[in-house]
């Protein structure tokens, strides 16, 4: 016992990463099936989308990078299904972020985008467009005096779908899959300019800044992290990753709650000890 | 069965991972490496794609325009050598060049977003507090931003005849950032999840259990080291 301690006492921090591993590996490979509970603001975006008809335009907005993607790739992957599963929603991919174009083709290829849908007819990919927020506005301005052609080099003017897409009158919702405050850059670009719906897939440190646009009515929905994705693929039927790791996030989350209770136990022993 | 450039790939982001894992355990050269390849892969993508967008949105106008003398397309060497001049920051004696990009940069970023972040954040934001009290959720948002607002009030008198609601407001801003640390525990742990989600995949998980019997048997030498030092 006194051993256990002792180790405990020196390799404490090895032994909290060492049980943080445990937690989050053996449910991932032993699944625990934990219901998900969905949220009111994963709703709002289900619902915008269920909501479209044929002939509706839907951007999808993100600057997913290796840095996030575990957080947001498994949203951006659920929202594209949802969409390519709307016949006649048109949906057009962007990335304001330089890593984005790379995970958007690799999502088109995990849903089979190619094989089921007509490139240029149903979807578009217009890939990485620098700039920041003036990118954003310019492509809400005016698509064609930003850019001539998408992202493999084909014109706009030849991509049948593009016809009568101009401005950011023409979107009927953006969504936008980011960590960082370009999420702001379609609310003032899109949003305030030519009031077209927005919403969000986040990571969870953003999510507290955007309840505020969510609570003011200012957004449609937001999807939160990995329990976002994993309400979405619920809500779609198609589970996948998002779904697998959120029995581990619930473990950890508990072991997180033990480990507080248990520090905060020892040190008033202790501080009763001293005393 | 899966493609052997696939195995391999898989394999060597695998090593990456759990490298830059070991830290976990001590800093050690396995995770300098990782560290070191992470940084190098990211700059030299970042590097190759702004040397694309540099070439595709104003080089390739440029030369276009000398082509077929069109002043338009000419007219975008004025971003290119405002970019430039960017790099007169580490020059002292023309350092005043880098501020015109600087100024500009900023004036158009200011111009853009003033619009919009004034409706969205201000007016908007007014509106949705003094939207119908339908729920309770917006008693709450209602009461949570008055009273958050109030603890920013420093004038005595004002502060004073406002009571109890300042330090509501300061509960208030304690949830909030309760919830923001909250969030950022889950955000982390999400990370964590998509890794190993990418690692528990075949052949890719026989590398865990290898990286475990490397990190223990590091930690028995290095306690058999300092036991026979503390012995010497």
């Amino acid at each position: 016992m006194m051993a256990f301690r002792d180790i405990l006492r020196r390799n404490y921090k090895q032994v909290i990463y060492l049980a943080l591993f445990l937690s989050l590996a053996v449910p991932l490979i032993y699944p625990i099936g934990l219901p998900v509970p969905i949220q009111r603001t994963t709703m709002g975006v289900y619902n915008k989308i269920e909501g479209l008809k044929p002939g509706d335009v839907a951007v999808v907005g993100s600057n997913i990078g290796a840095a996030i993607y575990a957080e947001v790739y498994p949203q951006y992957i659920a929202i594209l299904e949802h969409l390519f599963r709307k016949d006649g929603v048109k949906v057009i991919l962007v990335g304001h972020g330089q890593e984005a174009p790379i995970w958007a083709e690799r999502a088109l290829g995990e849903i089979n985008a190619y094989g089921r849908k007509t490139y240029g007819v149903d979807f578009v990919h217009l890939g990485y467009i620098a700039g920041e927020e003036a990118a954003v506005a310019g492509l809400c301005r005016d698509i064609r005096a930003l850019l001539k052609v998408d992202y493999k080099g084909r014109a706009l003017a030849d991509l049948p779908m593009m016809k009568n897409i101009n401005t950011a009158k023409d979107f009927t919702i953006v969504l936008d899959f980011t960590a960082s405050a370009d999420s702001q850059y379609w609310l003032n670009q899109a949003y305030a300019a030519y009031g077209t719906a927005v919403g969000f897939g986040l990571t969870a440190i953003k999510v507290p800044d955007a309840y505020a646009y969510y609570t003011a009515g200012q957004i449609f929905g937001i999807l939160e992290s990995l329990s976002g994705a994993a309400q979405y693929e619920v809500l779609i039927r198609r589970p996948g990753m998002a779904a697998k790791g959120m029995d581990a996030q619930s473990l950890a989350h508990l072991l997180y709650v033990a480990l507080l209770v248990l520090c905060n136990a020892f040190f008033i022993r202790e501080w009763r000890g001293k005393k | 069965m899966m493609d052997p450039a696939t195995m391999l790939s898989l394999l060597i982001s695998t090593t990456l991972i759990l490298a830059i894992y070991t830290i976990l355990y001590r800093e050690n050269p396995a995770f300098r490496i990782g560290e070191h390849l992470v940084v190098g892969a990211t700059v030299g993508h970042a590097v190759v794609l702004a040397v694309f967008q540099i070439r595709d949105l104003a080089w390739r106008k440029v030369e276009s325009g000398i082509a077929t003398g069109n002043i338009a397309g000419i007219a975008y060497i004025i971003p290119m050598l405002l970019g430039v001049f960017l790099y007169f920051q580490f020059a002292s004696k023309y350092r005043f060049l880098a501020r015109v990009s600087i100024a500009l940069m900023l004036a158009v970023g200011l111009a853009l977003s003033i619009r919009g972040l004034i409706f969205v954040n201000v007016i908007g934001q007014i509106q949705g507090a003094l939207a119908p009290l339908t729920g309770i959720d917006r008693i709450a948002y209602l009461i949570g931003v008055v009273c958050a607002l109030l603890y920013f009030v420093y004038e005595r008198r004002a502060s004073r005849a406002a009571g109890p609601l300042p330090k509501i407001g300061r509960y208030v801003l304690m949830l909030t950032m309760g919830a923001y640390f909250a969030n950022t525990i889950m955000g982390r742990l999400s990370i964590v999840i998509g890794t190993l989600t990418s690692l528990f995949v075949d052949p890719a998980w026989y590398l865990i259990p290898v990286a475990f019997l490397i990190i223990c048997a590091d930690a028995f030498i290095r306690r058999k080291g300092s036991k026979s030092e503390k012995a010497g």
